[in-house]
C-alpha cells in the first residue's frame, strides 16, 4: 500500500505539490492523472525518496519513506520498480547488462536466472533478440520498454510507471497496457501509473485521480472520472480547453501557475 | 529591510555573495567527501568497478604523461646546458633534469594533464548521467550512486597517479638522458654522476606523496561536479569546465602545501 | 592481442612498483647484491658535506655518507658512511674529507693517515670510529696558482729592472718564460673550472712545464750570477731568485703529489703561498733598497709595488690562518683587490716587453 499524506514540495518559488493526498490499494493499480508540469513526476520521485517533501508524508507498507535510513531505503527500493520517463537507461551498458543490474542487485539468483529473467522480460515488452544493443542504438519507444523491462524484471511489489505509453504505437501501447494488468492480475504488484493517455486508463486502471494545482482535484472509478462534471477535469478528459479555462476561473489552463501565483 | 540594494552597495552585495558562495561550494563538496568515505563501507558495491577504473582512468592515461614527460625531460636538459654555459660543469645537467623531474615537473605537469583527460572525463560522464536522470536510476535500483560511481574513480584516480608519475619521472629523466649524450655532448657517466649527486631517497616519496593527492583532487573535484551537474547538455559542459579549472587550481595549491609542508628545512 | 583489464592493471601496476624500487635503489647509486658495512670517522667539521656524498677509496667510489651528527659531547661531528665490504682499509685509516669539486659537493675519502703528514686529523675513537681531517675548499686551488703567476711575473719584473742591458736580454727570455708558463697556470685554473675530473691530467701538464720553466729559471739564475760578482744588492736579489726557484720546485713537487692525493696538493697550496708571500716581502724590501729613484720610473712602477703590497696583506692573511682563499673569494673587495694586482702585473709586464728601451734605459743611468 502507498500513501501520499499531505504532499508539499516547491523548488525555489515555484511550488509544486501543494497538499496531494493519494492513496493506492494493495494489488491495485491507480491511474494518475494531469496535465504536463503539474507535477506528476515530482509526486513519483518522493515514493522511492528520490525527492524530499517540504511537508507531508509518503508511506509504503505503513513505512515513513522520507525518514528512513540509507540501509532501510535501499531496502524499499528493492521492492519497488521505477519506470523513468524518459527511460534512464545506462548508456554505458547493453540492455542486457541494463537489466542484469536490478537482478544482481535484489540478490538471490543464479547465473541462469538472470539470463532467464532478463529474456523474459524483454519478451514482455516485445524487444527479444535487443540485448546486445547499447541504448544509443535503439530508438525512443525501444528505450522506453527497454526501461519498463529493466523495472519489471526483478520482479518488484510495486510498480511505478512514468508515461510508460507515451510515444509508442497504437499496437505496443496495447501490448504495454496488457502488461500491466498482467502484472496486477498475475502477481498482484501495485502499480502508480502516470499517463497523458485516457483511453490507457481506462482500460488499466481501478481508479483514476486528477492531479491540478498541486494537489488532487477528483478521484474515482474510470466510470466516475469520464462522468464527471468538473469542468476541468471534463475539459482535461474530453480535450476542451475552453472548458478548463471556464473551470478555473479563466486562469490559464497550467494547472500549477495559480498556486505558484498565490505563494509569491 | 528594504528589497533594493542602494547603487554603492552593489559591489559590496556582490563580495558577500560570492563569499558566501564559496563557502557554500566548500560546505557541499565537505558533505560529498564524507558521503564518499562512508561509501566505502559498501565494498561489494565498488571492488567490482574499480579495476576497470584502474584502466580507464590510469592504464589508459599513460600515453599522454609520457609524452608530456619525455618532452619536458627533453626541453630541461636543453635549458640547463644552455643556463649552465661555462661556469658550471656540464654534469649538473643530470643533477637539475633528475631534481626538477622527480621534484616537480613529473608529478605537477601529470596531474594537470590528467586534469584535462581524467577530470574532464569524469565530469563530463557523471554529468550527463545526472542530468538523464541515470543516477536517479540508479538509486531506484537500490544502488548507492557514490559507492558506484565515485568511489571506484576516487580510488582509481589515488591508485594509479603515483604509479603514472613513476612512469613519467622516468621517462622524462631518460629523455633528458638521451638529449644530453646527443645534442649536448655529455656522456653517460656524467649525466648519472650528475642525477645521482643531490639524490636522497625522500625525492621518490614525495613525487609519489603529490601524485597520490593530485589523484584525489581530479577525481573527487571530476565526481564532484559531476554529481552537482544541472541542467541538460549545457549544464554537462559547465561542469565540466569547472572540474578542470577547479582541479588545476587544486593541483597547484597542493603543490605548493606539500612544498611548504615537507620540504622546509 | 587485447589485455584485460586485470592484466593491462596488473602489469601496469607491478612494472610501477619495480620501477620505484630499482630507480631509488639504482640512484642510491649503492652497489647491488652486498651488504654495505658501516663506518665512522669524528672530525673538527665537516665543511660542505652533506648525507648521500659519495665515498672513495683509492679514488673509487665506494660507499655514500649515511649520516652526519655532532657527537655526544658535542665537540666534534660524527660522519656515519656506508661503503662495500670489499674495501680493505689500511691500519692506519683515517678519512679525509675535500671538495669533490668547485660546486659545492664533497666527498669522503678512505686514506692512510701517514700519507698526510701534514695534515692534522682528529683522534680516532672507541668503537670503530676513525679519525678524520677536513680540507680547506678546493676553490683555493685556482686562486693559488693565479697568485703564484702573478708573483712570478712581479719577480721577472724586479729582477730585470735590477740589471743591465747584457743581461736583460736573458732575463727576458726568462719573464717570457715566466709569462708562458702563467699562462699554462691560468690555463690550468681554467680548465680546472671547466672539469674536475681531468684534474690529474692536467697537473701533470703543468708539473712538466713548472718543471722546465724552474730549470730555465734556474739557468738565468746562474748566468745572472756569473754576470755580477760584485754588489751585496745583487746577491741579495739572487738569493731571492733561488728562493723563488726553490718554491716552484717545492711547488712543481707538490703537484707531482697531486697526483696520487689531490688533497696534499691543496695542503701543500697554502704552504707554498706563505712561502710567496715571505717572497714578495723581500722584493718589497728590494724595491725599497733600490730608492727613491726607482719611483721616477713612473707611475707604472707605484703600482706594481702596490700590487705586490696587495699579495703581502693576503699571504699575510693566510699565514695568520684567517684567509684561506675561500675566504678570500668571500671577500669581494679584497678579491677586486687582488683581481686588479694581477691585472696590474700583467699590465707592467707587456709595457715591459714592448717598450723595453725605456726600462732599461733607465736602470743603466741609475
Ligand atoms: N529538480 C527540479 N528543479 C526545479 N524544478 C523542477 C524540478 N523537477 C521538476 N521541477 C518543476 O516541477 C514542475 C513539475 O514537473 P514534473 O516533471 O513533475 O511535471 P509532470 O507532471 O511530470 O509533467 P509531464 O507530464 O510533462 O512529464 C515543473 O514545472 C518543473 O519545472
Ligand atoms: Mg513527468
Amino acid at each position: 500500500m502507498i500513501e501520499m499524506i499531505d504532499l508539499h514540495k516547491s523548488f525555489g518559488p515555484k511550488v509544486v505539490l501543494n497538499g496531494l493526498s493519494l492513496r493506492v490499494g494493495e494489488g491495485d493499480t491507480v491511474a494518475l492523472v494531469g496535465f504536463s508540469g503539474a507535477g506528476k513526476s515530482v509526486a513519483l520521485k518522493h515514493i522511492v525518496g528520490l525527492l524530499q517533501p517540504d511537508m507531508g508524508t509518503v508511506r509504503v507498507d505503513g513505512t515513513d519513506v522520507p525518514s528512513l535510513s540509507r540501509p532501510d531505503l535501499y531496502e524499499l527500493r528493492r521492492r519497488v520498480g521505477y519506470v523513468f520517463q524518459f527511460a534512464a537507461l545506462f548508456d554505458s551498458m547493453t540492455v542486457a547488462e541494463n537489466l542484469a543490474m536490478g537482478l544482481i542487485k535484489h540478490g538471490g539468483f543464479s547465473k541462469d536466472e538472470i539470463e532467464e529473467r532478463i529474456a523474459d522480460s524483454l519478451e514482455r515488452v516485445e524487444l527479444e533478440g535487443y540485448e546486445e544493443n547499447f541504448p544509443a542504438e535503439l530508438s525512443g519507444g525501444q528505450r522506453k520498454r527497454a526501461g519498463l523491462a529493466r523495472a519489471i524484471a526483478f520482479g518488484p511489489k510495486y510498480l511505478l510507471y512514468d508515461e510508460p505509453t507515451s510515444g509508442l504505437d497504437p499496437v505496443t501501447t496495447t501490448v504495454i497496457d496488457r502488461l500491466i494488468l498482467k502484472m496486477r492480475d498475475e502477481l498482484g504488484v501495485t502499480s502508480l501509473v502516470i499517463t497523458h493517455d485516457m483511453d490507457s486508463a481506462y482500460c488499466i486502471s481501478d481508479r483514476i485521480a486528477m492531479l491540478y494545482d498541486g494537489r488532487v482535484l477528483q478521484e474515482g472509478t474510470p466510470e466516475e472520472i469520464r462522468r464527471s462534471q468538473h469542468p476541468v477535469v471534463k475539459g482535461f478528459v474530453e480535450g476542451r480547453p475552453e472548458l478548463v479555462e471556464e473551470g478555473s476561473g479563466g486562469m490559464r489552463i497550467f494547472a500549477n501557475t495559480p498556486a505558484s501565483r498565490r505563494r509569491i | 529591510m528594504t528589497a533594493r540594494t542602494a547603487t554603492w552597495a552593489r559591489p559590496f552585495a556582490a563580495v558577500g555573495r560570492s563569499a558566501g558562495g564559496f563557502f557554500a561550494a566548500f560546505g557541499r563538496f565537505g558533505t560529498f567527501f564524507v558521503e564518499m568515505l562512508r561509501s566505502l563501507r559498501d565494498v561489494g558495491t565498488w571492488v567490482p568497478l574499480l579495476v576497470g577504473q584502474m584502466r580507464h582512468l590510469g592504464v589508459d592515461s599513460i600515453p599522454i604523461a609520457l609524452f608530456l614527460a619525455a618532452f619536458t625531460g627533453i626541453v630541461l636538459a636543453l635549458q640547463a646546458s644552455y643556463t649552465f654555459t661555462g661556469a658550471v660543469p656540464l654534469y649538473f645537467v643530470g643533477a637539475l633534469v633528475g631534481k626538477t623531474m622527480i621534484l616537480e615537473l613529473g608529478p605537477v605537469l601529470s596531474g594537470l594533464a590528467l586534469s584535462g583527460r581524467v577530470g574532464a572525463n569524469i565530469a563530463a560522464e557523471l554529468g550527463t548521467m545526472r542530468v538523464s536522470e541515470q543516477i536517479d536510476a540508479l538509486e531506484t535500483l537500490a544502488y548507492n550512486p557514490v559507492a558506484y560511481l565515485v568511489v571506484p574513480r576516487v580510488l582509481a584516480g589515488i591508485l594509479m597517479f603515483p604509479v603514472i608519475v613513476i612512469f613519467a619521472n622516468a621517462i622524462g629523466i631518460v629523455a633528458g638522458w638521451i638529449t644530453a649524450i646527443n645534442l649536448l655532448q655529455m656522456s653517460t657517466d656524467d649525466f648519472i654522476r650528475g642525477l645521482r649527486l643531490f639524490y636522497e631517497p625522500f625525492d621518490i616519496t614525495f613525487s609519489l606523496i603529490k601524485a597520490t593527492s593530485f589523484g584525489l583532487v581530479v577525481t573527487a573535484v571530476g565526481c564532484f561536479e559531476g554529481f552537482a551537474t544541472k541542467g541538460g547538455a549545457e549544464g554537462v559542459g559547465r561542469s565540466t569546465t569547472r572540474a578542470v579549472v577547479i582541479s588545476s587550481m587544486l593541483i597547484l595549491v597542493f603543490d605548493a602545501f606539500w612544498a611548504v609542508v615537507l620540504l622546509q628545512p | 592481442m587485447k589485455l584485460n583489464n586485470e592484466a593491462a592493471v596488473g602489469i601496469v601496476v607491478v612494472a610501477g612498483i619495480i620501477l620505484t624500487v630499482v630507480a631509488a635503489f639504482w640512484l642510491s647509486g649503492r652497489p647491488w647484491g652486498e651488504e654495505p658495512i658501516e663506518v665512522a670517522a669524528v672530525f673538527r667539521e665537516v665543511g660542505e658535506l652533506r648525507q648521500g656524498n659519495p665515498v672513495k677509496f683509492r679514488g673509487v667510489e665506494v660507499g655514500r655518507v649515511a649520516g652526519i651528527d655532532l657527537d655526544a659531547e658535542g665537540e666534534g661531528v660524527v660522519v656515519a658512511m656506508q661503503i662495500s665490504p670489499r674495501v680493505v682499509p689500511p691500519a692506519d685509516a683515517a678519512v679525509l674529507l675535500a671538495p669533490a669539486s668547485l660546486f659545492g659537493d664533497w666527498q669522503a675519502s678512505i686514506v692512510s693517515r701517514s700519507s698526510y703528514p701534514e695534515l692534522e686529523f682528529t683522534t680516532a675513537r672507541q668503537g670503530q670510529v676513525l679519525s678524520g681531517a677536513t680540507l680547506p675548499d678546493i676553490t683555493q686551488l685556482t686562486a693559488v696558482g693565479a697568485r703564484i703567476a702573478g708573483n712570478l711575473e712581479t719577480l721577472a719584473e724586479r729582477v730585470e729592472l735590477a740589471f743591465t742591458e747584457e743581461t736583460a736580454i736573458k732575463i727576458r727570455e726568462t719573464i717570457e718564460n715566466v709569462q708562458a708558463m702563467s699562462e699554462q697556470l691560468t690555463g690550468f685554473v681554467d680548465q680546472q673550472t671547466q672539469t674536475y675530473r681531468d684534474v690529474s691530467q692536467s697537473v701533470l701538464v703543468a708539473t712538466d712545464n713548472i718543471t722546465q720553466t724552474t730549470e730555465r729559471f734556474d739557468r738565468v739564475a746562474g748566468s745572472v750570477e756569473a754576470a755580477f760578482v760584485e754588489g751585496g744588492r745583487i746577491e741579495q736579489i739572487l738569493a731571492n731568485a733561488e728562493r723563488a726557484s726553490q718554491n716552484l720546485e717545492e711547488l712543481s713537487q707538490s703537484i707531482d703529489d697531486a697526483v696520487v692525493g689531490v688533497p696534499s696538493l691543496i695542503a701543500q697550496a697554502d704552504t707554498t703561498i706563505g712561502e710567496l708571500g715571505e717572497l714578495s716581502t723581500s722584493a718589497s724590501r728590494l724595491f725599497e733598497s733600490l730608492g727613491p729613484e726607482i719611483d721616477q720610473l713612473g707611475p707604472t712602477i707605484v703600482e706594481a709595488r702596490e700590487a705586490i703590497a696587495v699579495v703581502q696583506r693576503a699571504a699575510a692573511r693566510i699565514d695568520n690562518g684567517e684567509g684561506t682563499l675561500g675566504r678570500l673569494l668571500e671577500d669581494p673587495a679584497l678579491f677586486e683587490e687582488t683581481q686588479a694586482a694581477i691585472a696590474t702585473l700583467r699590465r707592467v709586464l707587456s709595457d715591459l716587453q714592448a717598450n723595453p728601451g725605456r726600462y732599461i734605459g733607465e736602470v743603466r743611468i741609475f
